[in-house]
C-alpha cells in the first residue's frame, strides 16, 4: 500500500508527534509498504487565526487518481486529518488545539473568540466524520477527544522507541524532567524547589529542548534564587537523553495533561521510580502510587513531600523503580500488531 | 537567523529539487544558523487539485514560528515560492514549464480543458510572487532568461554546486562514454540511440538512470535493439554514489543531450571529474557551462552531428583530456560554492 502518514509542522519545533511519524514509516516500509510523510505548516499565531488555517489544510487534496497513487492517509493530529482523502484514519495523538482556552485569550475579544470556536468546532467535527476510523495514543488523548467533540476512541500505544538501549545507572543526585514545561507548571516546580527541605537538585531536558531556557522563564528562576538547584540541559541527543533517564535518581513528569505515555516509559525502563501528579495524562495512567512511583496534586506542597521523600530515601526510590521495570517489561509493544489495528 | 526553505512535496516522487532543498539547508546550518524545510504537499493534477494548491500556499502563514519569527522564506519551486512572507527571497528551480515555454508542447496546458484560464491564473500568481520577493535568484540562466521572457522579471543566476563536489575524481578512461540521467523523454536518449547508429566507430555508452517509468525504460531497450546498437549500450540503472563516481572517473567523456534543460548536475559533475562533456546546441542549462571545443563539444541535435562529436572524442582521446581537464580550471574559476550561495541568500 501507499501510504501518507499526516502531521502538522511547527518550524522549529520538534515534538513526540514528529517522532512517532518517522517509527510509523519505519514500521510501515519494515512491513512492505511505500510509506511518506507529509508536514503541513502550522502556527500558534496567525494572524488569520485558527480557523483560516483549518480551512487552509482542507484545500489540500490528495485524493488517488489516474496519476496518482495512494491507497491511505493515517493522519495524527489537527490539522493534518483535513486533508481530503477518501481514505482516511485517524491516529490521535493529542486533541486540544481547537478548544484550548489559550488561544481564545491569543485572539482578544471574547464573542469573537467564542464564534471563532464554535467554527473551528464545525470544521474540525466534519473532517472526524469523514475518517473511516478513529484511534488515539492514550486515554489521555481519548478522554481529550471525547470532552471537546463527544467522540469516543480507542486507544493503541505507540511501541517506545529503542527500548532496550534504557538501563539503570547509579543515581547522581539529581531529578530527571524530560517534559517541556508551561509557564504554570514552571512556576509549580519552583515553588515546589522552594519548599522542599532537602537539596534537591533537578534537571531539566531533551532531544527537543531548545539549547537555552525560555529568558522570561528562567528570570522566574533567579527571582526565587534557585539557579544552584535547577539545571537546564537542551538540545541533547537521544543517547545523552537515555543517560540522563539512566543517572538521575527518578524522573519527574509534572506537565499537564500530556497524551504521550514516551517519557513514562522511559523512566520504567530506565527502572527509575516517577513522580507524576493527577493531572499529568498519560504518566499518571500508568503510575500505581507508593508501588513504581508518587501521585500527588499539582501544588507546591504536595510535589516537595514527594521530592524530598526519594531524596530522602533514595533505597525506596530504587526499590519503585525496579517495580516499574517489571511493570513494563510484562507489556508487549509490537509495531505489526499496530498496524494490524490501524491498517485493518 | 531562522530560515524556512519552501519547496514542494508531491508524495513518493523524489528529485533532484528535494536534494537541492537538502542540501541548502545543511549549507545553513553549518554556517550557524536554524532552518528547516517546509515542504508544502500537493498534487499537479488534475487542474483543479493544481489551483487548489495554489490558493493553499497564497493562504500559508510562515510570519512566525514557535519561538521567535522566521526570519527568511527562500522559496525555490511554484507554487511554494507563493506563501507569502515579509523577506522574501525566490531561488528558484524552475517555474510550472506547461503554462510557459511547454505551453505548445504536447505536455502543455494548451492540450487541457480550461488551460487557457489556469495559464493566465498562474503567470497572474507569478508575477505577484516576484512583486513580492526582496531578491530573485535562480539555478541557471536558462532559468532566468525564461523569467524575463515571460514576466518580465529581473533574476541573477546562483549555480548550486552538485551533492558530493568534493568526491569526485579522473581516472584513466576504460572505452566508455557515460550518459548519467534519468530515462526520460526530455533528456532524449531517443537521440543518443540514433546517433550511436551512425558512429564510424564502435562508440560504447553507459547509461546510469532509472526510467521515470519502467514502460518507458523498456521502449528504449527496444528502440537500441530496432537501431542495432544494443550491443554498444549499458543500461545500469540506479547506482550508489561510490558507483556513479566511478563511472564519472574512468569514462572518456560525458554526453548529454537533454532538449532544454533547467540546469544539469550532470554538466558540473563532469567538469569536477575533468571529463569532457558532450552537449546539444538546444540543450539549455548544460550550454552555460561547456565550451565548445575548449571543454568538449556543441553539437546540433540531430543524430548526424551528435554521431560525428562521439566519433570526434573516441579517436581523440588526448584531445577529450585536455578538455577534460580544462572543464576541472573552469569549475574552479566559477567558485560555484555553498558559502558564496549563502551569503548571498541572506544579504
Amino acid at each position: 500500500m501507499r501510504v501518507l502518514i499526516a502531521t502538522a509542522q511547527i518550524p522549529f519545533f520538534r515534538r513526540h508527534t514528529d517522532d512517532l511519524a518517522v517509527d510509523l514509516r519505519r514500521a510501515l516500509e519494515v512491513a512492505g509498504h511505500r510509506a511518506e510523510i507529509l508536514r503541513v505548516p502550522f502556527s500558534w499565531n496567525a494572524p488569520g487565526g485558527l480557523v483560516n488555517q483549518l480551512l487552509t489544510c482542507r484545500l489540500i487534496d490528495l485524493s488517488p487518481d489516474e496519476h496518482f497513487r495512494s491507497d491511505l492517509v493515517i493522519a495524527l493530529e489537527l490539522p493534518a486529518y483535513l486533508i481530503r482523502h477518501p481514505n482516511k484514519v485517524l491516529w490521535l495523538t493529542h486533541h486540544h488545539w481547537t478548544g484550548e482556552p489559550a488561544m481564545a485569550r491569543r485572539n482578544g475579544d471574547a464573542e469573537q473568540d467564542a464564534a471563532r470556536r464554535e467554527a473551528c468546532g464545525a470544521v474540525d467535527r466534519e473532517a472526524l466524520a469523514k475518517a473511516r476510523r478513529i484511534w488515539t495514543i492514550s486515554a489521555t488523548a481519548s478522554y481529550q477527544l471525547r470532552r471537546l467533540c463527544d467522540l469516543d476512541a480507542l486507544s493503541i500505544c505507540p511501541p517506545p522507541r529503542r527500548p532496550e538501549s534504557y538501563c539503570w545507572e547509579r543515581p547522581e543526585g539529581y531529578f530527571w524532567i524530560p517534559d517541556r514545561l508551561g509557564a504554570d507548571r514552571w512556576q509549580l516546580l519552583l515553588a515546589a524547589v522552594a519548599h522542599c527541605e532537602q537539596p534537591v537538585r533537578i534537571r531539566l531536558g531533551s532531544p527537543h529542548h531548545e539549547p537555552r531556557p525560555d529568558a522570561e522563564l528562567w528570570s522566574m528562576v533567579e527571582r526565587w534564587d534557585l539557579e544552584e538547584q535547577i539545571e537546564w540541559v537542551g538540545g541533547l541527543s537521544e543517547a545523552q537523553a537515555r543517560d540522563a533517564y539512566a543517572r538521575s535518581l527518578a524522573v519527574v513528569c509534572p506537565a499537564r495533561d500530556e497524551t504521550f505515555p514516551w517519557p513514562a516509559f522511559r523512566a520504567m525502563l530506565s527502572s527509575k521510580a516517577l513522580v507524576t501528579c493527577y493531572d499529568s495524562g498519560a504518566p499518571a495512567e500508568i503510575v500505581d502510587h507508593e508501588e513504581n512511583g508518587l501521585l500527588v496534586a499539582a501544588r507546591p506542597g504536595e510535589l516537595a513531600a514527594a521530592l524530598d521523600a526519594l531524596w530522602k530515601h533514595p533505597d525506596r526510590a530504587r526499590a519503585m523503580g525496579g517495580s516499574g521495570r517489571s511493570w513494563i517489561e510484562s507489556q508487549s509493544f509490537e509495531w505489526p500488531r499496530v498496524l494490524e489495528s490501524l491498517l485493518s | 537567523m531562522r530560515v524556512a526553505i519552501a519547496t514542494v512535496q508531491v508524495p513518493f516522487v523524489r528529485g533532484g529539487a528535494e536534494i537541492l532543498a537538502e542540501d541548502l539547508r545543511d549549507a545553513l546550518v553549518a554556517r550557524g544558523h536554524r532552518a528547516e524545510i517546509v515542504a508544502v504537499p500537493g498534487k499537479w493534477y488534475p487542474l483543479d487539485s493544481l489551483m487548489s494548491y495554489v490558493l493553499t500556499c497564497r493562504l500559508i502563514d510562515l510570519v512566525d514560528a514557535f519561538g521567535g519569527p522566521i526570519d527568511v522564506l527562500i522559496g525555490m519551486k511554484f507554487p511554494t515560492y507563493m506563501i507569502p512572507h515579509p523577506n522574501k527571497v525566490l531561488w528558484i528551480i524552475h517555474q510550472y514549464r506547461q503554462a510557459y515555454e511547454l505551453w505548445n508542447h504536447q505536455f502543455g496546458l494548451i492540450n487541457a480543458p480550461g488551460g487557457g484560464e489556469v495559464r493566465n491564473a498562474i503567470e497572474q500568481a507569478d508575477r505577484q510572487a516576484m512583486g513580492e520577493s526582496r531578491k530573485i535568484f535562480t539555478i541557471s540562466r536558462n532559468v532566468t532568461s525564461r523569467l524575463e521572457e515571460y514576466l518580465g522579471a529581473e533574476s541573477t543566476p546562483l549555480y548550486p554546486p552538485p551533492r558530493n563536489a568534493a568526491r569526485f575524481y579522473c581516472g584513466e578512461p576504460e572505452g566508455y562514454l557515460l550518459f548519467p540521467s534519468r530515462i526520460t523523454l526530455m533528456k532524449r536518449h531517443e537521440l543518443l540511440l540514433e546517433a550511436l547508429a551512425k558512429t564510424h566507430h564502435p562508440v560504447r555508452v553507459r547509461c546510469v538512470g532509472q526510467g521515470d517509468t519502467p514502460e518507458y525504460a523498456e521502449e528504449m531497450r527496444q528502440r537500441a535493439s530496432e537501431l542495432g546498437v544494443a550491443e554498444r549500450v549499458e543500461w545500469l540503472g540506479w547506482l550508489s554514489d561510490s558507483d556513479i563516481l566511478r563511472e564519472y572517473a574512468h569514462t572518456l567523456g560525458v554526453i548529454f543531450p537533454p532538449r532544454d534543460e533547467d540546469y544539469g548536475y550532470v554538466t558540473l559533475e563532469a567538469m569536477l571529474a575533468s571529463k569532457p562533456v558532450i552537449t546539444c546546441s538546444d540543450s539549455g542549462g548544460p550550454l552555460e557551462f561547456v565550451v565548445d571545443r575548449e571543454t568538449g563539444r556543441v553539437a546540433e541535435p540531430d543524430a548526424d552531428a551528435l554521431a560525428a562529436a562521439m566519433d570526434e572524442l573516441w579517436e581523440h582521446p588526448e584531445q577529450a583530456r585536455r578538455w577534460g581537464d580544462e572543464g576541472r580550471r573552469r569549475y574552479e574559476a566559477l567558485g560555484i560554492g555553498w558559502d558564496y550561495i549563502v551569503d548571498h541568500l541572506l544579504s
